[in-house]
């Protein structure tokens, strides 16, 4: 046995790297929640070295704290390290804890969503059907993590226009985020979905609809003056442009637009992006 | 730093600190708690969480809880009179337990935590995808439209606070406090025959058969977090028996 197992088989009173590295790993989300993001970078890195300098055989903290800076890169937009990173944590829960683990099926959906954001959806769906077999089967046919799982599938699928495949997914997130007490912010971002998808077969009615549910679902969660409400505004908004409502379009993003520079700042680039596409419309 | 395009990012920081413990992949880390279990929550009795239905009367169910276990182990790590408590409050969820608790009772505790009622916190997820208004391109990235998704934190795991965890269970009822963080008090509630309380078997919240149903005199808490003040409200009494073979304890989570 080398050295490094004998000291993993020791109970916790010993390492005191371990609690240095979960520590670490906690301040950057401390930090990057605080918006300190540089000062979250630092310590970032401080804890990916820390990470890096480590020796097989894996850990279990080492598992959770390559997820953890994984989205911590993702944000930043290095989406290839970030899948690096995931891929570490998911070879570490593998080797630690097996292929049923549930929180193998969150490092699954991590990775997934690094392919997605790069346009890979075909190395996506099959991870995405791995996390799905992992939670069925651990956390039972009606649990909301699993909704999370099937909005990604439609998403993608909507991504490759396989709109008739995409539907039933979106349907089910939908109806489960719903029904699930506490799920209410998810349950309309596969709404929004789902008007989308109806948007693009071109049923606007019920794209319409579904917009506006998903709206008063986040405004009701969030509150009216939340930059999440602003992007569904968007979206309204762009499917009465798409409808020829040039008026209400505008209408809709004027709204949108105070939302994103009172929310966020008038120079944000969203509120760049969208005062444009009010200037398209005049 | 790179202007963030389109992500992150849910919930939690949480870290599991099961390394500790000596598990192979090979040896599967063998646990198992008894004892006596509190909880209280901010729904009517009796709380339609319990029954699988939506939390009333409002749209949140937050919730305070201990598992006291008066017989139990983790691996060699003995954890009897250790209480495994948490709040699960409007900010997130904060593993509460017991101040007592040498250093590698601690390392068990969290881990037991995290596998009974941390297991939805436990890793940070992305927020789910929220589809902008481009038309799609198979070919080309998505247009992502969350800004939640992009620069926004949510839910979380708050991590883990040691307290004095005080659990007192009476032939009328119960209290539970965190510290001077609070906590609740509640009485049992009798049934048509006046000589037993009224029980529920097999409900969904928490992993105990059998509970008995309380109603709350208060249910009071803050920290730097989650406050809570309620009262009136619904909680749970009752015996739990839980270990590494139990997967019924798995999909367990405090009520949403």
């Amino acid at each position: 046995m080398r050295i490094a197992s004998l000291l993993f088989a020791l109970p916790v009173w010993l390492p005191a790297a371990e609690s240095s590295l979960l520590e670490t790993v906690r301040k950057v989300g401390d930090l990057y929640r605080q918006g300190k993001h540089e000062d979250a970078d630092k310590v970032a890195s401080e804890a990916i070295a820390m990470l890096e300098s480590r020796r097989d055989p894996p850990d279990f903290d080492g598992a959770s704290s390559w997820n953890s800076l994984g989205t911590f890169v993702y944000a930043q937009g290095d989406l290839n390290r970030a899948g690096r990173m995931f891929a570490r944590s998911r070879n570490a829960y593998l080797s630690l804890a097996g292929p049923s683990d549930p929180r193998l099926a969150t490092v699954l959906y991590n990775l997934a969503g690094v392919h997605v954001e790069t346009g890979h959806y075909f190395e996506a769906e099959p991870l995405y059907h791995d996390a799905l077999a992992i939670r069925e089967k651990a956390l039972g046919p009606a649990h909301p993590l699993l909704a999370e799982v099937w909005n990604a599938l439609g998403f993608v699928m909507i991504q490759q226009k396989r709109y008739k495949e995409a539907l039933p997914w979106l349907e089910k997130a939908a109806n489960l985020w719903e029904a699930s007490a506490g799920s209410a912010a998810f349950a309309a971002v596969a709404l929004n979905n789902l008007a989308f998808l109806h948007r693009l077969e071109g049923s606007f009615d019920k794209a319409e609809a579904l917009y506006n549910r998903a709206l008063a679902t986040e405004e009701k969660h969030f509150g009216q003056e939340h930059p999440e409400v602003a992007t569904s505004l968007l979206n309204l908004a762009a499917l009465y442009r798409a409808k020829g409502q040039g008026e209400k379009a505008k209408e809709t993003y004027r709204r949108a637009l105070v939302l994103i520079e009172k929310t966020l700042s008038p120079q944000d680039p969203l509120a760049v992006e969208t005062r444009a596409l009010l200037g398209q419309l005049k | 730093m790179t202007r963030v395009v389109s992500y992150l990012m849910l919930s939690v920081w949480c870290l599991l600190p099961g390394a500790a413990l000596g598990q192979t992949p090979d040896q599967p880390r063998r646990w198992r708690i008894k004892g006596q279990f509190s909880e209280a929550c901010t729904c009517n009795v009796p709380c339609a969480c319990n029954f699988g239905e939506r939390p009333s009367p409002y749209e949140y169910c937050h919730a305070m809880w201990s598992y006291w276990v008066l017989d139990g182990n983790w691996g060699s790590i003995g954890l009897k009179d250790l209480r495994i408590g948490g709040i699960d409050g409007p900010v997130g969820v904060t593993g509460l337990l017991d101040a007592r608790a040498a250093a590698p009772q601690r390392a068990a505790m969290e881990n037991i935590w995290h596998l009974l009622s941390g297991r939805l916190f436990c890793l940070m997820r992305l927020w789910p995808f929220k589809a902008g208004a481009d038309e799609p391109n198979p070919v080309r990235p998505p247009r992502q439209n969350s800004i939640i998704r992009t620069r926004y934190a949510d839910r979380q795991f708050l991590g883990f606070d040691y307290v004095a965890t005080e659990q007192v269970i009476s032939e009328t009822g119960m209290r539970l406090h965190f510290g001077d963080k609070g906590g609740f008090e509640a009485n049992y509630l009798r049934g048509r025959d006046p000589s037993k309380p009224i029980t529920v078997t097999n409900h969904i919240s928490w992993p105990v058969p059998v509970t008995i149903k309380a109603k709350t005199v208060y249910l009071k808490y803050g920290d730097k977090h989650n406050q809570l003040d309620y009262q009136g409200t619904n909680a749970n009494q009752g015996e739990f028996d839980i270990s590494d073979k139990d997967q019924g304890a798995l999909p367990m989570a405090p009520p949403k």
